[in-house]
């Protein structure tokens, strides 16, 4: 019996998403569907480097589609974004584990914004053959919604999937953002080394074990062993989704976060910006880590919030600094606001401007961030009484016993680290996020110290 | 109804009755037993798993029950409790499924409930049942309820795929059985409308291996082609919609197989020319699929058509770069015979076609870089500026091969290939004088060790200096590890304890874990209680764990470290080790080990671990295992005999006065030993501490006999105990007759042979050595383990590789495996400062030439690492690759890939390669077919460096005719005769006296 949390939602597109003859050349037409089914109008314009963003689409499209744990298709679209000077398609993989973004900048386009704004968009099979036909020298268009749209029950041309989404799915669409701040650029060749390096990895067979990617000279060396500044990768499979644009690449830039063991992978190509994030291991998806989770429990970002939610209108670079000045706030917690607006869909991150972006994520979030499965069990155990202090020592340090399902567990909460004595804590260390008991421990002693201010 | 009636029923398996009991029933009647309903099926359940069921009878009467309360919760339950709940008696209850006819009325039952209740749920549950991992909802029971309107079509995509794998009969059924797929598309005439055309908008592979017909199948045998043909050909199908539905399936981003079965389906339509150029634009747009196999059928296709004269030349020329980008040669190759062909014929498109075959200087095939480049020589006059600047900046990518054509194109505008060098070239080792003068200050001992004794000679005849040949106890290599840092605190040792419970990370660790509870196993902090208990609890749980990575676990050596770890946190011994298992007598002395540690815990004498490494690998620094022992005298804690031994087997030659002073305090069989290890005399040898002696003979004399050393007349208790092991190997070919076939398999096995082969099996316990060469029943662990077993003698990792060349010999064909972590045995290697020894280089090549991508990642790094750091010498390589290849044990397309990116790295590693492959050729009487993936290697590298082959590896060369891809490349390297060496080849004699200068005086410098 299936027990995985999923959120029933429709796909509703006014038609299919499809090409047409024009007068001149072909004519891309993506379909939208928001949260609320409407369906925006948001680009129309010449595609300057055709081929190049059908491969990009076709990638984004095989991200979606991909899932390196379950063979199995989730039916799930991308998403798209329009500001100022930027079209940001972004992708999730069903497995939770692979993160997709196409960023393609005013520049690939002879065109117009139409409107800001993030959507749902279509992506079939016709519409990956009509990509795939596209080439350089076509003249092609595209467009992100219609004109005039207006959907009537029962039109046959309109397009519905229901799918299931998987809470577990939205989470981590949404929380990687939470991951990227912390890349650091560790390596960045040509295009051409990138295509090398690409031909020396193993299709045949695939390691069990991580590999270590270093820059050595212009090329890049991969080995089984870790060494400083080395990028660890687990599943290099999942980096071939992005084989096929090497062809055009003109660098290839990795980052990485040792801390997370999370990797992305920059593509730069005259058309724009292709960036594939890669979770640590196969099995682990970007939901289940946790990251925010400390700051959720009791952050410095609440009274910072509002302010900036109120900054956001669709920019493709939110300034930290203009925002601090004009609201008055610091610009760290207005960081980890904006760090919790992205765990909540309502900003991305490019970490190649290193700035936040605004974008709502076209689901109901509502209920995610109540369904953190750690935060929610942290809740459990605090409304529950089963967190007492046993030991205060000094001002900030405390031990602290927390029921468990069997045994009492032991927490200690520290300046440096906080520890736990379950399962979870002492096979990862803190390095997936804090456990439910640190959580609920941390959570008690904050309430106390509130109630005590009081 | 009442619960008890409910209950009842289902107590008599009345599945008939129940349903016709609640026929009439509405949604709030139902609800009222819903809660029963789900309990009596989750009790049932719970009963089904625990359960043993003595006998037949009584298993079958349980399903029947089980099935009634299946249908129970069907009839009364909600979705959130029927989600994804596929009714268990669906999976031997199918109406009509002909291989399993046992017929239950719960089916029928289920049907007429849910026909009655009609659930507005149903849609959502048929989903949930659908997407399960594995579906077990019968087809014919998904299609009985759609037609009685209970409930629509589903739109998931797994209801095509049960259609595609539920409605063909099996091939294995009598002919009167079966039923052909044809036959039953027919009755079900629906299907032919929609779910027929869904096949190709769904990933499966129906379509695979549609031409092979199974043996022993039905006459009237039908797979999913030849029913679909058979109908199209009938006019129940359109032919044309078949042949454009499964084009379209192409342009999915399905999985290879996926697409290999769309392409194998229309293949066996069997399209004709006029079909084929109706198709000609689809087949032109796959030119730009991301999946090979597709370019290669759309390739193919538009070959056909360009044979009946009607390619589209133009759209051609238009479509087909995106072929160059491909990995592999057959697509760019056959693409490019194309453009050829149509630039004789349409030169208009010429100067178009040129730009376009520029893709294919980027190809890493040598082969498509010459086939471009030939055709740009050919239509040298077409060639315009903007492809000429084109070809000038990708000269520095084109292969050595190729340089001539290049420069041939373009002059003197060609840039030279520069290689990124691994090795370290300094300023001041530049040039001949500077280097002398370095290996003038260096020892005379180390210069003969490092082979710089022979620099000069060397250095005047431009050849590579001779193999390095050192022993690692002659050479201060302690420096030059890492020290482990021991556990010093209460709190740190647990804290990493609880972490080894879950995740041991190394064998090093293990060991720095159980000295830490060694040294404080008599401390009891204030919450020592109430921690143990959470371990305890929690260790109980990893013990149940089939694959627990932790510290504890049922296997191997898991449940003497659970003993350990039991006994220090609750002062009584944990669960009793059966060390009479034979699959654990190679484990025997580690398992001794932590017996006796154990008894030491709970008399909670705490003292530091005797064992304990001091430095990675396993090593043990002289003056610490002097101290330690001083420190039991001190104390007086009777000596730990398999610890002593254990750590006898670690320790570091150091001779300093300063550890001989240490020992001279040393009283007993302890100092006696520690004495004569560092050098001093031997003492008598009383008959108990002969496992004593045995041991530090074998660290000081590690590949000597001791008969003579001890003095002892004993017997042989076997390899490495008295007398070292000696090893040989051989391919063994058998040869195996199969009847049914009518055909003779051949089998190849790489058999490893040490000597003395008897052991003594009741000396296993006491000469770890010795336990070292008893086979391993099964070795499945995770890589600490394997780590820890390459502890054992630090002094002499022989049993070690020759344990590891057996287990990599056995999955040489196959992939890595989480729990088998061979790369293991290739790890060690990798020690600057060890030798690569016979058994070491053979564990190295069968890390190369394996399909254990794990394996060979180490195995790549060794190979880099032992070429630049001089271990590694084309003498030592060659031999072991020649005995290796003998009746093709090894694939040397593996081989060739991974020399030929190791030669990738610097000069040296060309040279190296090139000097390995040229005395592997040495020895070969005639090469095989496939020598081709070696020789291009070989081949570039000799034109990179300038050099040729000698006369006795051009023999073999000479003999191969023909016009394959080795008689080619034998002729080009035949043909290859360069004046003079180029830069590289000095850069790599340079790069290599380097090396061993700084070898040399890194052991100089202590």
């Amino acid at each position: 019996m299936s027990t995985s949390l999923a959120l029933d939602y429709t796909y509703q597109y006014p038609f299919s998403s499809d090409v047409v003859s024009l007068d001149r050349g072909l004519g891309l037409r993506l379909a939208t569907c928001g949260a609320h089914q409407e369906h925006p109008y948001f680009f129309e314009g010449r595609m300057l480097y055709p081929r190049t963003i059908g491969d990009m689409l076709i990638v984004l499209s095989n991200v979606v589609q991909a899932n390196f744990v379950i063979p199995r298709s989730l039916l799930l679209d991308p998403v798209v974004t329009s500001s100022e000077d930027m079209l940001r398609f972004e992708g999730f993989s069903g497995c939770c584990g692979v993160y997709a973004r196409a960023d393609l900048p005013e520049r690939s386009f002879e065109g117009d914004m139409m409107g800001r704004g993030t959507t749902n968009v279509d992506f079939n099979n016709p519409m990956r053959a009509a990509l795939m036909r596209l080439r350089d020298q076509d003249d092609a268009r595209l467009s992100v919604g219609a004109e005039k749209v207006e959907l009537t029950r029962n039109e046959s041309s309109v397009v519905e999937k229901k799918v299931q989404l998987p809470i577990r799915w939205i989470k981590g669409f949404s929380e990687v953002q939470a991951y990227q701040p912390f890349l650091e650029l560790k390596v960045e060749v040509d295009g051409t080394r990138a295509r090398q390096f690409f031909r020396t990895l193993s299709r045949a067979s695939t390691a069990k074990r991580p590999s270590f990617i270093t820059q050595f000279g212009k090329t890049l060396k991969i080995s089984p062993r870790e060494t400083s500044g080395a990028v660890r990768v687990l599943g290099i499979n999942r980096l071939m989704l992005i084989e096929p644009l090497l062809s055009t690449a003109g660098k290839l830039r990795i980052w990485f976060d040792e801390n997370s063991g999370t990797s992305g992978w920059e593509i730069h190509s005259e058309a724009g910006r292709f960036f594939l994030m890669i979770s640590p291991e196969v099995y682990r998806g970007f939901s289940g880590e946790g990251q925010l989770l400390k700051d959720l429990a009791i952050g410095n970002w609440e009274k910072a919030l509002p302010y900036a939610e109120a900054g956001l209108s669709w920019q493709s670079k939110i300034n930290i600094n203009d925002l601090a000045k004009k609201s008055c706030q610091d610009e760290e917690s207005l960081k980890a606001a904006l760090a919790v607006l992205g765990s909540r869909g309502l900003a991305g991150y490019d970490v190649s401007t290193g700035e936040y972006f605004h974008r709502v994520l076209p689901f109901d979030l509502e209920k995610v961030e109540e369904l953190q499965p750690r935060l929610k069990g942290a809740n459990k155990l605090l409304e529950s009484g089963k967190v007492k202090i046993t030991e205060k020592i000094g001002d900030d340090d405390y031990d602290l016993a927390v029921e468990g399902t069997k045994v009492q567990q032991l927490v200690r909460l520290r300046l440096d680290q906080d520890k736990c004595t379950c399962p979870w804590f002492s096979r990862y260390q803190g390095k997936r996020g804090p456990c439910k008991h640190i959580l609920a421990a941390r959570m008690f002693i904050e309430r106390q110290e509130e109630e005590a201010e009081k | 109804m009442t619960p008890e009636e409910l209950e009842k029923y289902i107590e008599s398996a009345d599945a008939k009755g129940l349903a016709k009991a609640v026929e009439k029933y509405s949604e709030t009647d139902r609800k009222k037993l819903s809660k029963t309903a789900a309990k009596i099926y989750r009790e049932m359940r719970e009963a089904r798993i625990n359960n043993k069921f003595d006998s037949k009878e009584y298993y079958k009467a349980f399903v029947a029950k089980f099935c009634t309360s299946e249908l129970a919760m069907f009839a009364f339950c909600p979705i959130s409790t029927l989600r994804g709940n596929t009714p268990s008696f669906w999976n031997y209850s199918i109406p009509d499924a002909s291989e399993e006819k046992k017929e239950h009325e719960a089916h029928e039952a289920l049907i007429k409930v849910l026909d009655d209740r009609r659930p507005v749920w149903v849609d959502e549950w048929m989903d949930s049942c659908l997407d399960e991992e594995f579906v077990s909802m019968p087809w014919c029971c998904v299609r009985i309820l759609m037609k009685k309107g209970i409930c629509k079509k589903p739109t998931t995509d797994a209801y095509i795929r049960l259609m595609v794998e539920r409605l063909p009969d099996r091939w294995h059924l009598e002919e009167k059985e079966y039923t052909p797929a044809s036959e039953k598309l027919l009755a079900d005439p629906e299907l032919l409308e929609d779910e027929i055309w869904r096949i190709f908008e769904v990933e499966n592979d129906c379509f695979s291996n549609t031409r092979e017909i199974p043996a022993s199948s039905p006459a009237n045998y039908e797979n999913w082609a030849m029913a679909l043909r058979k109908l199209s050909d009938q006019g129940h199908l359109d032919r044309q919609r078949l042949l454009t539905a499964s084009l379209d399936g192409l342009t999915t981003g399905f999985n290879r197989n996926a697409l290999s079965s769309f392409i194998e389906f229309h293949n066996f339509m069997e399209p004709d020319l006029k079909e084929m150029e109706a198709r000609q634009s689809t087949y032109l747009d796959l030119l730009s699929s991301h999946a090979p196999n597709v370019v290669t059928f759309a390739l193919k296709k538009l070959k056909e058509i360009d044979k009946g004269k009607k390619l589209d030349d133009s759209g051609f020329v238009n479509a087909v770069s995106p072929v160059f980008e491909i990995q592999t040669k057959v697509q760019p190759k056959n693409a490019m015979q194309l453009l050829g062909k149509i630039i004789e014929r349409s030169p208009d498109l010429g100067k178009q076609i040129l730009n376009v075959i520029c893709g294919g200087l980027l190809h890493e095939s040598a082969e498509i870089q010459e086939i471009a480049l030939k055709l740009m020589g050919n239509y040298k006059n077409l060639l315009d500026k903007g492809v000429l600047s084109v070809i000038a900046e990708r000269s520095e990518d084109i292969s050595p091969s190729n340089r001539n054509l290049v420069h041939e194109i373009l002059g003197g505008q060609a840039k030279e290939a520069k290689k990124v060098t691994a090795g370290t070239m300094t300023e001041k080792s530049k040039g001949k004088g500077p280097l002398l003068k370095r290996i003038d200050k260096i020892p005379a001992e180390y210069k003969l060790l490092t082979g710089l004794d022979k620099a000069e000679e060397a250095i005047n005849s431009r050849q590579l200096l001779p193999p390095i040949s050192f022993n690692q106890l002659d050479v201060p290599f302690l420096p030059g590890l890492q020290r482990i840092q021991p556990i010093e605190t209460m709190d740190e040792l647990l804290d990493a304890v609880a972490h080894a419970i879950e995740v041991t990370e190394s064998a090093d660790e293990a060991e720095r874990i159980l000295d830490g509870i060694s040294r404080m196993c008599d401390q009891r902090p204030a919450d020592f209680e109430k921690r143990a208990k959470v371990f305890l609890s929690r260790m109980e749980e990893q013990r149940e764990r089939e694959y627990a990575r932790g510290f504890v676990s049922e296997w191997n050596v898991g449940k003497a470290l659970f003993d350990v770890v039991h006994s220090w946190l609750t002062g009584k011994r944990g669960p009793t080790v059966n060390l009479k298992d034979k699959a654990k007598k190679p484990l025997l002395p580690i398992l001794l080990r932590l017996d006796e540690l154990a008894g030491r815990l709970v008399k909670k004498k705490a003292a530091p671990l005797l064992s304990a490494p001091t430095h990675v690998h396993g090593w043990i620094e002289a003056s610490v295992l002097a101290e330690r022992l001083l420190h039991y005298q001190k104390k007086g804690i009777d000596l730990p005999k398999h610890d002593f031994i254990q750590a006898l087997l670690r320790v570091a030659p150091d001779r300093t006065g300063k550890v001989i002073n240490k020992c001279k305090n040393l009283k007993g069989v302890a100092g006696d030993i520690m004495r004569w290890l560092l050098n001093g005399e031997k003492a008598s040898i009383k008959k108990n501490d002969e496992p004593f002696w045995i041991a530090a003979g074998r660290a000081r004399y590690p590949y000597d006999s001791l008969d003579k050393i001890l003095n002892t007349k004993k017997g042989d208790w076997g390899p490495d105990c008295l007398k070292p092991a000696k090893y040989s190997w051989e391919i063994e070919v058998t040869k195996t007759y199969y009847k049914v076939s009518k055909e003779t398999i051949y089998k190849r096995k790489l058999e490893c042979k040490v000597e003395p082969a008897e052991i003594t099996v009741i000396m296993i316990g006491r000469v770890p050595t010795l336990a070292l060469h008893h086979p391993f029943s099964y070795l499945y662990g995770s890589s600490w383990l394997y780590q820890w077993i390459s502890m054992v003698w630090a002094q002499n990792m022989e049993p070690y590789y020759a344990i590891g060349v057996g287990f990599l010999a056995d999955r040489i064909d196959m992939n890595s495996a989480s729990m088998e972590p061979n790369y293991t045995f290739i790890e060690p290697l990798l020690e600057a400062d060890r030798p690569i020894s016979d058994m070491g280089c053979l564990a190295l090549w069968l890390g190369l030439a394996g399909q254990d991508a794990d394996a060979r990642g180490y195995a790549m790094d060794v190979l880099a690492e032992g070429i630049q750091d001089g271990r590694i010498h084309p003498d030592m390589l060659s031999p072991v690759l020649v005995k290796l290849g003998k009746d093709d044990w090894i694939k040397l397309n593996r081989v060739g890939k991974v020399l030929c990116e190791t030669a990738k790295l610097s000069p040296l590693h060309s040279l190296v390669i090139a000097r390995t492959l040229e005395q592997w050729l040495e020895n070969q009487d005639e090469l095989s077919r496939d020598a081709s993936h070696v020789l291009s290697a070989l081949h570039e590298i000799m034109i990179e460096l300038g050099i040729s082959l000698s006369d006795k590896a051009r023999k073999p060369l000479e003999k191969v005719k023909g016009s394959s891809k080795t008689a080619k490349l034998c002729k080009s390297l035949l043909n290859h005769a360069p004046d003079k060496p180029t830069a590289a080849y000095d850069e790599a004699l340079q790069l290599q006296l380097e090396s061993r200068i700084q070898r040399a005086e890194r052991w100089q410098n202590g």
